[in-house]
């Protein structure tokens, strides 16, 4: 039978307090993983999702962590190993969504979207990497990138710019962690739905489904089923990928 | 066992892996792969005795199948795996497009036919096999999975003798695309496997063949994968059934590189053929 089994590995999500981290921890959780769970904001998301793994027997570690800071990713990581031994798995989905038109954009806007999505996941990465040569083992980091990092759309320069390297950074870290047997691979989601559920959604996610091959938004569970492949030792000769789950949107010259 | 909700299960599916009867193939791997993972797999290879051979290895493991003579460079004989198909199954969910052809000459001395074969039984080949199913696909109305076996040298110029084995495959690249946006509306996805050299025992005599010295030359190849290994057919499998089933249900038109980091490096070529290199 096909399984992927993670019981008795240790896995850190970041950003793991609403919407895709929360998916993405949820399936770790699934497939048999202790994790770690950091969130800015999302307390209440992080606890919801601590209460389901002590109901599955399951350590989680809660961590409240500001991502732009270095010496806090850093110590989240350090207090991660100390407490749940290791980490073999690091989900990076931390991340900060601020459109602003184009002359409107400040220098703070640009640092914050920058610092967390692009310094605070190297800083983090290189960190979880260093606890994984220290302690002789492989190990598999997943990072979330986006359909902005190849497409341009208004008001998301720094956005865009701290996507793009997050691509880049995905294959310049697996290039460099390869002969450590530590793989690095990201994940790019086009339209993912994150909002609750109502009536009226199929009408309102019209005119964002009419641009997609498949017809359809994303799921978040479903960049969780890909985060646990791409993480397990089924994916184990895949490595500086950026694999891109938005149902063909980024196919096609896309007008208007 | 682990995942109250396997997602990579294919209990119930139907699959076509063509040109899996070379043991220790990749073609093999991937159909005995599909079986495990509780797919029903039809097997076509040019080799009757080796289609046979693996067909009976799927049976063991408990699934259903069938063994089918075709050489992918014959439409006639595509049009007949599928009439078979339809015959004893009567539905396809899964086509995995591995058939693939080589020619290694300097270009300048590429003999015509021989461009000819590649072409016409890596990609018209894989066309036929995709339209085919993929016509069947959209008229079921359940969707599918379209997983074409490309190469790195799909995307990067390999050299050494490579052309119409780059070409036919930069051509599966954008059929890929190409039909994950007309088949998506159909919930058909299409998705490609982009793998590095591995060693199955067709490549490594090959390599052989070529009259290289093959640890000089495995030694270069290395030196382009950052994992540090060749692949090995197995490596194929997780993606294989990962790109077929619901877990990858959002994911069409991806070319997925199985290659240690080979594109990432971006190291695929070489201008150098290494007929004895010592460096």
């Amino acid at each position: 039978m096909y399984t992927i089994d993670f019981t008795g590995k240790v896995v850190l999500v970041v950003g793991g307090g609403t919407g895709i981290g929360s998916a993405i921890a949820r399936a770790f959780l699934d497939a048999g993983a202790d994790i770690a769970l950091s969130y800015n904001a999302s307390k209440t998301g992080a606890e919801a999702i601590a209460a389901e793994a002590g109901r599955a027997g399951r350590r989680c570690l809660l961590l409240e962590v500001d991502s732009r800071s270095v010496p806090a990713v850093e110590a989240m990581v350090d207090e991660t190993v100390r407490t749940l031994g290791t980490i073999d798995v690091l989900i990076y989905n931390a991340g900060l969504t601020d459109p602003q038109p184009l002359f409107d954009l400040t220098e703070e806007h640009w640092d914050r979207t920058l610092d967390i999505n692009l310094k605070g996941m190297f800083f983090c990465a290189r960190r979880v990497a260093a606890s994984l040569r220290d302690q002789g083992k492989p190990g598999s980091i997943v990072l979330l990138s986006s359909v902005h990092s190849i497409q341009a759309y208004p008001n998301h320069a720094h956005y865009a710019s701290s996507k793009g390297g997050i691509n880049m950074l995905t294959r310049s870290l697996a290039r460099q962690l390869a002969p450590l047997q530590i793989r690095v691979n990201a994940i790019a989601p086009g339209s993912i739905y994150v909002g609750p559920q109502r009536d009226d959604l199929e009408a309102i996610l019209a005119p964002v489904t009419s641009r997609i091959p498949l017809g359809r938004v994303g799921q978040p569970p479903e960049m969780g089923d890909i985060a646990v492949f791409l993480a397990s030792e089924r994916a184990s000769y895949i490595t500086g990928h950026v694999l891109f789950a938005d149902g063909g949107l980024t196919l096609p010259l896309q007008l208007d | 066992m682990a995942m109250s909700r396997n997602r990579f299960d294919l209990t119930g599916k139907i699959a076509l892996v063509t040109g899996a009867g070379a043991g220790g193939g990749l073609g093999h791997a991937m159909a005995v792969g599909l079986a495990e993972a509780g797919a029903d797999v039809v097997v076509s290879d040019i080799d009757a005795t080796g289609a046979i051979a693996t067909r009976q290895e799927i049976e063991q493991i408990g699934r259903r199948s069938l063994a089918v003579a075709c050489d992918n460079g014959r439409r006639e004989e595509i049009l007949a795996l599928f009439a078979d198909i339809d015959r004893d199954f009567g539905h396809i969910d899964v086509l995995i497009n591995n058939v693939g052809a080589g020619a290694r000459f300097r270009p300048e001395e590429l003999p015509y036919d021989d461009w000819q074969y590649v072409i016409g039984t890596s990609l018209t080949g894989a066309f036929l096999c995709a339209t085919e199913a993929g016509r069947r696909m959209i008229a079921q109305g359940s969707g599918g999975s379209i997983i074409n076996i490309s190469s790195i040298a799909g995307s990067s110029a390999l050299g050494r003798g490579n052309l119409p084995h780059s070409v036919a495959k930069s051509g599966i690249n954008q059929m890929t695309r190409e039909l994950a946006v007309e088949w998506g509306p159909h919930g058909v996805r299409v998705n490609a496997i982009q793998p590095a050299q591995i060693r199955t025992p067709n490549w490594i005599a090959g390599s052989k063949v070529m009259d290289w010295d093959y640890p000089v030359w495995e030694r270069h190849l290395l030196e382009g994968i950052p994992l540090g290994r060749l692949g090995e057919p197995d490596d194929l499998v997780g993606p294989a059934v990962f790109l077929a089933s619901e877990a990858a249900a959002f994911v069409s038109g991806c070319l997925l590189p199985v290659d240690g980091a080979n594109l990432a490096m971006n190291a695929g070529g070489n201008i150098h053929w290494p007929a004895n290199r010592q460096d």
